[in-house]
């Protein structure tokens, strides 16, 4: 019975995509848009949401297409990372060996989008990455291109100035053990020993750990070593984050000192838990995040995003959204062709105003704009309020 | 109407023929030996009867039931326990846990009930006393804490009865009770199970190479041989049988 | 190595170690009564802490209904899974490796159903809210509530569990069908009804110990698989056989992973990233040079040894 019933859904189901497929028009033409995020794993939301902001500006980019009469349509292909390097490897290869795509909207993380390289550059297709930034990325020549965020050579220079100007003899780093993190954590060390600070005591931690009671003991103990005028930078994901936090909450010395850490940390769960909000607020804790100015086009995006999934979009999903159109504009002028899209990509992407910023692309395919807010918890610990901003293109920061 | 009866009972290993149109029958509250020379099919039939093995044909009859397609577990229940020719003991427990395994609908059973002690120490204790009982029937009633395996082999096999007992079943199958077992022990075996039939009303099925000691206490015997039942009669019927003192003695 | 580092690092072995051994008791339980080196264990400890989460979320609400709902859950993805998957294969008396194969689908299928809850009720990186203080401070040694919460509850079960197996009914029945199923069936002991009893406990203390693991974390659909591989180390190293010898390995494998490793970070420069290679390397060098791991050292008649 159940195998009946099964079987007659599948027949179902194969009549409806056939169908579909009959009732296309046969003189429109088809370009495929690889979409390749994690929609499993730590950073599932995220993915989950990026891929909603494709999906609108291909739904908005269809609409014009169809008005205008043009028989070019985008359509979606979806492939999961499940947030590993490997992963998005291999999603990034499904999607294109089994629909053809050249340009791919995504991964996420920069070791995700490093994983996906060596198949992206040997086979001409095209990466768009809204929000990778780790410093690792910063290639030229190869067929990534970060059009939205700047990459974290910027982040971390500003990172190292404020704990300076803080007075920080030393510093004590926790950083993900991926090549985020650990570009980050280089950058930083750099920036800060040049700039005249002292010794860096930099711990790494494993992606995924759900558990960083040792890590943060191994802080504490560092930080004691240093004595006064110690620092600590914080470099992780939001799971990593909740975990640290929810152990270095009660640390004498870990509460004694002033924190920086990236802009995970001032994801919305982590002020939803008071003990972990105050934390943070007694610690001075500070983040460098990339603004993004508004535009015309920012509340549009918001309303139009809430109209059709119900749900405000979550943070960064804007520069998903303007990715996918970056990439959808070149494949428009240049044809649906992974080499062209590459050639013409910088040339639409520095003449783009989206939802987040101009994008103006340097040699490497990287944002070149960078402007920063720094944030810090608000009184109330509800919000991070915008305290200052920092210019990566001059190097200076501006306190509100 | 006999207690126990098998009606041409088939068994085939691939070509084989393990025990071939075997019919008998065994009345309640009698023992019977069940005799014949190795590879005759005994040990066989008593797997068959235990359901242990699937017949090949036949049937089996018990207590006016047919259990012949029976799982063992059904025909446990029905009132068949068996002893083993090795003994088929849970060594790393004691004597008294063995014989209190089998024992139906305990209440400390269920986890829910189980953490709380006082729910079922009053039914437990029940239990330990039939046990103990069953224990003393069998004079182990001085080893109930020793671990299975520190018992001599005798001990064990009077073991395996006593656990066959808690059950109590109308019938008793064993397979060689006193292999293994020390000579003076191995009267002392059959005097106990004289003495469960007298007092309890048990009946025996005993496969038993000891025939010196098994036609003491039998009140019929069967003899298997190439899988066929060669004869059958009393003790001193079958002492005097030519053609089975040709087969089994060899002489 | 400082004294406050020490100390600290001895208190999260505690905590720690506590919820392992309750992890890895079921882990042994399953492996020893069951026969099947259960990977979908994991996800057990996952479905209870989303459990936790749902119901914690509802409100202010007393620890003992979260551990409870958590309980009563994870039971059900225990059993769930005997009856649906192993049991069946059980009767077609498939291979152990089919067995250990279809234990990973298992914990799979289990693991995305989580994540399609997780998204749907946008559960994300949120944590059970119960908020941390501190209860006793004494120079270096520091205690939270979660602390109080977390090894006591599982010292309890643990001991709870032991006396369940070595001094009730349904242990001695338990402990009948680790050491030989066969005779199990033949001597009348409800087998198939014992072995739904073991699933459900194993899998209602995984369950639990989720609810207190999502005590100190954030809970995630990966939080047991990433737990998993430290709770196999630690089931190992009590040979899958063994309660003590398994209560002693989580102690072991959480004292290697907090102040082994922090001694090694803190004298030697070890990089903390390698703390998840020291499961690893404790379930290869326990099966090269010891394979039964700590079973000898301990009365072999409580164990569950064949």
């Amino acid at each position: 019975m159940i195998k009946k019933t099964l079987l007659m859904s599948f027949i179902v189901m194969l009549m409806i995509s056939l169908g579909a497929g009959a009732s296309a028009q046969d003189d429109i033409e088809t370009y495929v848009l690889g979409v390749v995020l994690p929609f499993s794993g730590n950073l599932g939301t995220f993915g989950q949401d990026f891929a909603r902001g494709v999906e609108l500006a291909v739904s908005q980019v269809n609409a014009e297409l169809e008005a205008a009469g043009s028989s070019i349509r985008f359509e979606i292909a979806s492939a999961d990372t499940e947030n590993t390097p490997e992963g998005a490897a291999r999603a990034l290869q499904t999607v294109v060996q089994t629909t053809g795509a050249q340009v791919s909207v995504g991964p996420l993380t920069t070791s995700e989008v490093l994983g996906a390289k060596q198949f992206a550059d040997e086979n001409g297709i095209v990466i768009v990455a809204p929000a990778s930034s780790g410093a690792a990325g910063a290639i030229p020549g190869d067929n990534i291109y970060r059009v939205i965020y700047p990459p974290d050579v910027f982040a971390s220079k500003a990172y190292a100035n404020i704990a300076l100007e803080r007075g920080h003899e030393n510093m004590v780093v926790l950083h993900l053990d991926d090549p985020f993190g650990n570009g980050m954590n280089e950058g930083f060390t750099a920036n800060f020993q040049a700039g005249g600070g002292g010794e860096v005591a930099s711990f790494a931690y494993t992606p995924g750990a759900t558990e960083l009671s040792s890590e943060a003991a191994a802080v504490s103990a560092a930080l004691a070593g240093f004595g006064d005028n110690a620092g600590f930078f914080c470099v992780c994901f939001l799971s990593g984050a909740q975990a640290f936090l929810q152990v270095a909450q009660i640390d004498p010395i870990l509460t004694s000192v002033q924190w920086m850490g990236n802009e995970a940390m001032t994801a919305a769960e982590i002020l939803a838990d008071s003990g972990h909000a105050q934390t943070l607020a007694n610690a001075d804790f500070i983040t460098v995040s990339f603004s993004s100015e508004s535009t015309p086009l920012t509340q549009i995006f918001v309303d139009d995003f809430t109209a059709m999934f119900d749900k405000a979009p979550g943070i960064f999903t804007n520069y998903a959204f303007d990715a996918a159109n970056i990439a959808m504009l070149t494949m428009l002028a240049a044809g649906n062709d992974g080499a062209a899209v590459k050639s013409m990509l910088p040339f639409i992407a520095n003449h783009y105003i989206g939802t987040a910023v101009q994008a103006f692309l340097d040699e490497n395919g990287d944002q070149a704009i960078a402007s920063y807010g720094l944030y810090m918890v608000s009184d109330d610990l509800s919000a991070f309020d915008e305290v200052g901003a920092y210019n990566g293109n001059t190097d200076t920061i501006t306190y509100k | 109407m006999p207690l126990l009866e098998l009606k041409n009972i088939r068994k085939d290993y691939g070509g084989l023929r393990a025990v071939d149109d075997v019919s008998l029958h065994v009345p309640e509250g009698a023992i019977i030996g069940l005799i014949g020379p190795n590879g005759s099919g005994k040990s066989t039939l008593i797997n068959l009867i235990a359901g242990s093995t699937d017949l090949s044909a036949g049937r089996i009859v018990f207590d006016c039931e047919d259990i012949s397609d029976f799982s063992s577990d059904q025909i446990f229940r029905r009132g068949i326990a068996r002893g083993y020719q090795e003994p088929s003991l849970y060594f790393k427990m004691t004597a008294l846990d063995n014989v209190l395994l089998p024992v139906k609908g305990q209440l400390g059973e269920h986890p829910w009930y189980a953490p709380w002690r006082r729910y079922w120490q009053a039914q437990e204790e029940a239990h330990a006393v039939s046990a103990i009982e069953v224990l003393e029937q069998v004079r182990l009633l001085q080893h109930y804490d020793t671990l299975a395996s520190d018992l001599s082999g005798g001990q064990m096999k009077l073991l395996e009865i006593a656990r066959a007992l808690m059950g109590r079943p109308k019938l008793l199958l064993l397979d060689e009770p006193t292999a293994g077992v020390a000579p003076n022990l191995a009267y002392e075996i059959f005097q106990q199970i004289g003495r469960l039939r007298d007092d309890h009303g048990i009946t025996f099925l005993i496969v038993e190479h000891r025939l010196e000691i098994l036609f003491d206490f039998v009140d019929y015997v069967y003899v298997m041989h190439l899988g066929n039942l060669l004869a059958e009669g009393g003790a001193d019927d079958i002492a005097a049988h030519e053609t089975v003192r040709e087969v089994y003695f060899g002489d | 190595m400082p004294t406050a580092l020490l100390v600290t690092s001895v208190v999260n072995t505690i905590q720690i170690g506590s919820l392992y051994a309750l992890m890895a008791l079921g882990i042994t339980l399953t492996f020893s009564v069951i026969r099947l080196p259960n990977f979908a264990h994991a996800e057990y400890v996952t479905v209870g802490a989303f459990a936790a989460l749902i119901v914690s979320l509802s409100g202010e609400v007393n620890p003992l209904v979260i551990m409870t709902a958590a309980f009563v859950v994870g039971a059900l993805a225990a059993l769930v899974s005997h009856l649906a998957v192993f049991k069946p294969l059980e009767g077609r008396n498939v291979s152990l490796y089919t067995l250990i194969l279809s234990s990973f689908a298992v914990g799979l299928i289990l693991r995305y159903i989580l994540f399609m809850i997780a998204d749907y009720f946008d559960l994300f990186d949120t944590r059970i809210r119960i908020p941390l203080q501190i209860i006793y401070r004494e120079g270096a040694l520091i205690l939270t509530n979660v602390f109080a919460w977390v090894a006591p509850t599982s010292i309890v079960l643990v001991i709870l569990l032991t006396t369940l197996l070595n001094g009730t009914p349904l242990g001695r029945e338990m402990r009948a069908l680790a050491n030989n199923i066969g005779l199990a069936r033949v001597i009348g002991i409800p087998v198939e009804r014992v072995k739904n009893y073991t699933w459900v406990l194993v899998g209602g203390l995984a369950g639990v110990a989720g609810a207190l693991w999502g005590l100190q974390t954030a809970v995630s659909p990966l939080m047991g698989w990433v737990a998993i591989l430290s709770v196999f180390a630690a089931a190992i190293l009590g040979g899958l056989s063994s309660f003590s010898g398994t209560i002693l390995g989580a102690y072991v494998v959480a004292f290697s992973e907090n102040t082994v490793m922090l001694f090694l970070n803190f004298n030697f420069g070890v990089d903390l990233a390698y703390k998840p290679a020291i499961p690893f390397f404790i379930i290869i060098v326990v099966l090269l040079i010891r394979p039964q791991g700590f079973t000898e050292l301990f009365n072999r008649g409580r164990d569950l040894q064949r």
